[in-house]
């Protein structure tokens, strides 16, 4: 492995994963709420800028950086091993900016069992920056499985009303998942003769063994997105969970399944993945017709947003299997925004529960006259959410789309209609809510700074990926390009299709008339 | 780091969008009353910046991998950019009196998207602003908040959407085919399946019939100067976008015929106000798209002449109509009437409008339709041109009894008991507004050489013949003398008593009775697929996958978690046992587990 270790004198994935734990553990301390909530903002914001060192990453190489490497249990071949590269890179970004925007819009949600709530926001926090930066199997498998107890807690001590469905649903769908994925960490290191990823991109595998290991991989993954069949979780958690938890689970989380497809299931079993892509796009396509029909058919806003993630992780996933460079560019930068996107929606439910005390749209009517930075707020956010060109969102859509064209029609055309749900699902409830009588906001306070503050770093990316996205496509392209490469071969195959089949299309079409 | 590359080619350039979309975006932030004198900048700019613009390819724009030419002037978008920038002020004029913001932010945007698309140089740019336009446009109509606009605005955006989704779907398609996101002419006058979905995507947004109904539906019920936003910028681009991409298609001819005919009758039957001039709309529209089709330059000339002077005359009747609903509340024919006295500045500006409306020589409606007409007298397919003729003569005869005879009679002329009250002056802004659209009309009309000067090349047919003459006078009166004899027929509720005309009213109740009912029943038909098909069939599968998803993948997942849950209580309850039981239990349990595999 060529690895540029940059800035070694700092290990910087460590500190990201061990500041939160470490700067919690002061809360154990503390004494009032209060001094807890604060403490946590500026654990949040020390974390953030502590992230800024990430910007020393090199554009344009594709090898891991930041690469740190600890021999753990030599016997094994068990190695402490982290790095990022253009990929995780972006995860553990947007991982960092949820974690302040989760601290901030559980302030007045969260009013019992905040010191615990708070180290179950911490824990978790880590756990996900571990699981995006963790190149050694089984501290993968680790993190990825300790992910689970503090989203459960999360879920079970701090949700809703029917929390503990929600908890146990997701618990048992994703250990279900996490379980099976266990034998593959077992299968490849007895097959590959190592725990460590960038050695085992590095060798091929017998298809039968691919065709077993991806499948396993697909289950757990797909689950982990979620993907249609294997979605129900989603609705009750997203829901039922508390703001910190939806923003967590919904924006970062949900990325895990996209990032182990992208990190594992893609570089390690590719002629499987090539085999089953077909399978996976129908369920990616089902997701996205799926999801944007349910999330119409919701009344609650909050269960339109995960209905709407379902639709958007959907589009993530057709991009990942299109094997082109569109796709897969468009699979990434879609990851990255809808956690923005999304992230921020989820705030902005938590900020309108906070006055209305009810999550159904009826409940949250005729905003428009009486708290308009409120209602500014989730229109900006909602018209990101439906991809309106020139906001973030539509970058990602617009180039899985033409991926998708690029590789099948009909997969594209079945696609596009997905644009048409996603504004009709999130313009109906704005609607309602701008002008939607009689208004329940007469007695309602706009927001307040702690409110709007954090947003509007938000609204701002928002707007810069949506207008100037080469930043990240910079960062990507090159470990994106290498990601694909395998692929290449049957992209010029389809591409020699397409020029034949142009031909064809030129000697059989009717003339427009006129001047012959 | 090079993100955004602006490459200002062939000298400085400012995007006429520009100032729109930033004001749209500070306006609500901006506090007391002096934000609405800020209004006019972005208009007088946009009328600066376009009279002064230059032929060329301007502002290329490098995003993701494409190069997007967000300034594109040439011969076909600087007379659609100069008339837009006209309109501008105007609208801005009309609205002004307006006190909400949200409707001079919807109407910023959409102005601002109107010009993006027109100066678009390639599909993607197109898509983006198509996409502004189709937003703001819905948001003029939800800013109505009167009635059932809620609704309507719901199911127009829905329409604009699918005209967005097949524009995107096309453009994805010949990106794939031609390797090319140039918005122009598709190669080799060759129609691809492509073509189909970019084609029906312009098709829907220029309320070709049987895709008409959204903007039937969504003007009346957008506010009043809402409506005159949505006929001056939203069909006028999709215009544009046929002539650049699909001039000379034969289809066009025919589709456009259907629109004016249909367009006409509706607009005879129809009461209210604002919906005849839609409809009239439709018709005139159907007027410049077989223009379009016609494979001549003098055609097209007429189609971009005609779209030209439609512009100004329909804002004026709806600015005209906008004020008369503004100051009576009403918005029905049938509760409208005897107002020319009450509101004569408003009669004069309808005369104007009408007049133009109906192609009377020296009114700017005249030299586009001539000019349509003649070239359309030399075609021989896909219909023949004496066919083609008639058909749009009879268009044109509908469209002067509907909306140059009918609408200004019944509204101001017609006399019934109740008339309605006038509440108060009306803005003086409104006046104002539509006294400069009226001085346009008259302008054109009596100097349209002023407007060829616009245009890509001289019109040498426009001048004004005897025979031209004489048709554009005794056309409009021929349809007058029908419209008398056919006028008992059109009013609201016949009172009058049987006479000698009866015979002539018998034959026009008949030809009535023998093309309304049927025309009424298509209309509704296409109200009720729309209805079925895009809302009713919509929420029918929206519900249908939730409960899918509840009752079925859920309550899977459900039962499975029900079935933990019971085994976790019946653990928890045999271990609340003594510990003697546990035991056994467990001594027991070995056993049978050792027979079991002993067995085995």
């Amino acid at each position: 492995m060529n690895s540029p270790m940059i800035d070694m004198h700092l290990p910087i994935l460590s500190s990201l994963i061990l500041l939160p734990l470490m700067g919690a553990f002061p809360t154990l301390f503390m004494k009032t709420h209060q001094t807890i909530r604060w403490w946590m903002v500026a654990l949040s914001l020390a974390e953030l800028s502590m992230g800024l060192f990430l910007f020393r990453f090199q554009t344009g190489v594709s090898d891991f950086q930041f690469v740190e490497s600890v021999p753990w249990v030599s016997g094994w071949g068990l190695q402490y091993l982290l790095g990022v590269d253009g990929i995780s890179l972006l995860m553990v970004a947007l991982t960092l900016l949820m974690f302040p925007l989760c601290v901030l819009f559980s302030w007045t949600s969260v009013k019992e069992r905040v010191r615990e709530f708070h180290l179950c926001v911490t824990f978790l926090v880590s756990a996900l920056i571990g699981v995006f930066s963790a190149l050694d199997l089984v501290l993968f498998y680790l993190f990825w499985e300790a992910i689970l107890i503090p989203a459960y807690l999360l879920i079970s001590l701090w949700g809703g009303t029917q929390r503990d469905g929600a908890a146990l649903k997701f618990i048992l769908y994703t250990l279900a998942g996490s379980a099976l994925l266990l034998v593959v960490v077992i299968a490849f290191r007895v097959e590959g003769g190592s725990f460590a990823i960038p050695a085992l991109m590095s060798r091929a595998f017998k298809l039968e063994f691919q065709y077993w290991m991806f499948l396993i991989m697909a289950f757990a993954f797909a689950v982990k997105v979620p993907l249609f069949p294997f979605h129900t979780w989603l609705p009750a958690a997203y829901t039922e969970a508390p703001i910190a938890g939806s923003i967590l689970l919904s924006a970062v989380m949900a990325k895990m399944g996209a990032y182990g497809f992208l990190r594992l299931a893609l570089p390690l079993t590719p002629d499987a993945a090539r085999l089953f892509a077909p399978l996976i796009i129908a369920m990616a396509v089902c997701s996205i017709i799926y999801g944007g029909l349910l999330a119409f058919a919701q009344s609650k806003l909050k269960g339109i947003i995960a209905y709407s993630s379902l639709g958007h992780m959907g589009f993530v996933v057709l991009g990942i299997f299109l094997f082109n460079l569109n796709g897969a560019q468009g699979a990434l930068i879609q990851m990255f925004n809808h956690g923005i996107t999304t992230g921020s929606l989820f705030a902005m439910a938590g900020v309108l529960y906070s006055r209305s005390g009810r999550h159904e749209i009826s409940g949250n009517l005729g905003l428009g006259k009486f708290v308009p930075v409120m209602l500014g707020f989730w229109g900006f956010f909602a018209f990101a959410g439906f991809a309106f060109p020139g906001m973030n969102n539509f970058v990602g859509e617009f180039l899985i789309l033409a991926g998708t064209f690029e590789r099948n029609l009909w997969v594209g055309a079945v696609a596009v209609p997905g644009a048409l749900l996603a504004a009709a699902y999130m313009l109906r409830p704005t609607q309602r809510m701008t002008w939607g009588e009689p208004s329940t906001a007469k007695t309602w306070r706009d927001m307040t700074v702690r409110e709007w503050v954090p947003l509007v770093p938000m609204a701002f990316l928002v707007l810069y990926l949506g207008l100037a996205p080469g930043l990240c496509l910079k960062i990507m392209n090159p470990t994106l390009k290498q990601l694909i490469a395998p692929f290449e071969s049957q992209r010029a195959e389809k591409a020699l299709l397409t020029s034949s089949e142009r031909e064809v299309s030129l000697h059989g079409r009717p003339h427009r008339g006129g001047e012959q | 780091m090079n993100l955004i590359a602006m490459d200002f080619v062939e000298g400085s350039f400012l995007h006429p969008a520009t100032p729109f979309v930033i004001l749209g975006v500070i306006l609500p932030f901006l506090r007391g009353r002096f934000w609405r004198w800020l209004m006019f900048i972005p208009p007088a700019m946009a009328v600066f910046l376009t009279l002064h613009a230059h032929p060329g390819i301007y502002w290329q724009v490098s995003y993701v991998g494409q190069v997007l030419v967000l300034g594109r002037v040439d011969a076909l978008s600087l007379p659609f950019i100069i008339l837009f920038a006209l309109m501008t002020p105007i609208c801005i004029l009309f609205s002004f009196h307006v006190r909400e913001k949200a409707q001079h932010v919807a109407s910023l945007f959409f102005m601002g998207a109107a010009f993006g698309s027109v100066l678009a140089g390639d599909y993607w740019t197109l898509y983006l602003f198509w996409q502004g336009m189709t937003v703001s446009s819905s948001f003029l109509i939800w800013l109505n908040r009167k009635g059932d606009a809620s609704k309507t605005g719901f199911l127009y955006m829905m329409f604009l959407l699918l005209s967005s989704v097949l524009l995107l779907a096309g453009i994805l398609l010949r990106q794939r085919i031609s390797g090319t996101f140039v918005f122009g002419p598709a190669e080799g006058k060759l129609m691809f399946h492509y073509d189909y979905f970019i084609l029906g995507a312009f098709a829907i947004n220029a309320a070709l019939v049987p895709v008409h109904a959204w903007m039937t539906q969504g003007l009346p019920k957008a506010t009043i100067p809402g409506a005159v936003l949505l006929s001056v910028f939203g069909i006028k681009t999709a215009l544009y976008a046929m002539a650049r991409c699909y001039a000379g298609l034969d289809i066009l001819i025919v589709l456009g015929a259907i629109a004016a005919v249909y367009g006409g009758f509706h607009a005879l039957f129809s009461n209210n106000i604002r919906r005849i001039i839609a409809y009239l709309l439709v018709a005139q529209t159907g007027l410049m798209v077989t223009g379009i089709g016609m494979d001549a330059q003098a055609a097209r000339e007429g189609a971009v002449f005609l779209a030209y002077a439609n512009t100004f005359y329909t804002a004026l009747l709806l600015m005209s109509m906008g004020a008369i609903i503004h100051a009576t509340g009403e918005d029905q024919l049938l509760r409208l009437g005897h107002l020319a006295g009450k509101l004569p500045f408003l009669a004069v500006s309808t005369l104007i409008g009408v007049l133009a409306l109906c192609a009377v020589p020296f009114f700017s409606g005249f030299p586009g339709i001539s000019l349509i007409l003649e070239e359309a007298l030399k075609l021989a397919a896909p219909i023949p041109g004496s066919m083609l003729v008639l058909l749009l003569g009879f268009a044109i005869l509908l469209i002067i009894m509907a909306g140059g005879l009918r609408l200004p009679y019944y509204v101001f002329l017609f006399k019934r008991s109740g008339n309605p009250i006038i509440h108060g002056n009306l803005p003086r802004n409104m006046v104002a507004a539509t006294t400069v659209t009226g001085l346009f009309c008259l302008i054109q009309g009596l100097f349209p050489e002023r407007l060829i000067r616009l245009l890509s090349y001289p019109v040498e047919t426009l001048s004004m013949t005897f025979i031209k003459l004489t048709i554009g006078v005794l056309f409009p009166a021929a349809t007058l003398m029908l419209f008398i004899f056919l006028s008992p027929l059109l009013k609201p509720k016949d009172h009058e008593p049987p006479d000698f005309e009866r015979v002539y009213q018998w034959i026009g109740r008949l030809v009535m009775m023998l093309l309304s009912k049927p025309l009424a029943w298509a209309d509704s038909a296409f109200s009720k697929i729309y209805g079925t098909v895009f809302l009713r069939a919509f929420n029918y599968m929206a519900r249908a996958s939730d409960a899918l998803d509840r009752k079925g993948i859920d309550g899977a997942v459900n039962r499975t978690a029900t079935s933990v849950m019971f085994l976790s209580r019946m653990s928890t309850k045999l271990q609340s046992r003594s510990l003697q039981d546990q035991l056994a239990r467990m001594m027991l349990l070995v056993l049978a587990v050792v027979v079991l595999i002993w067995l085995w």
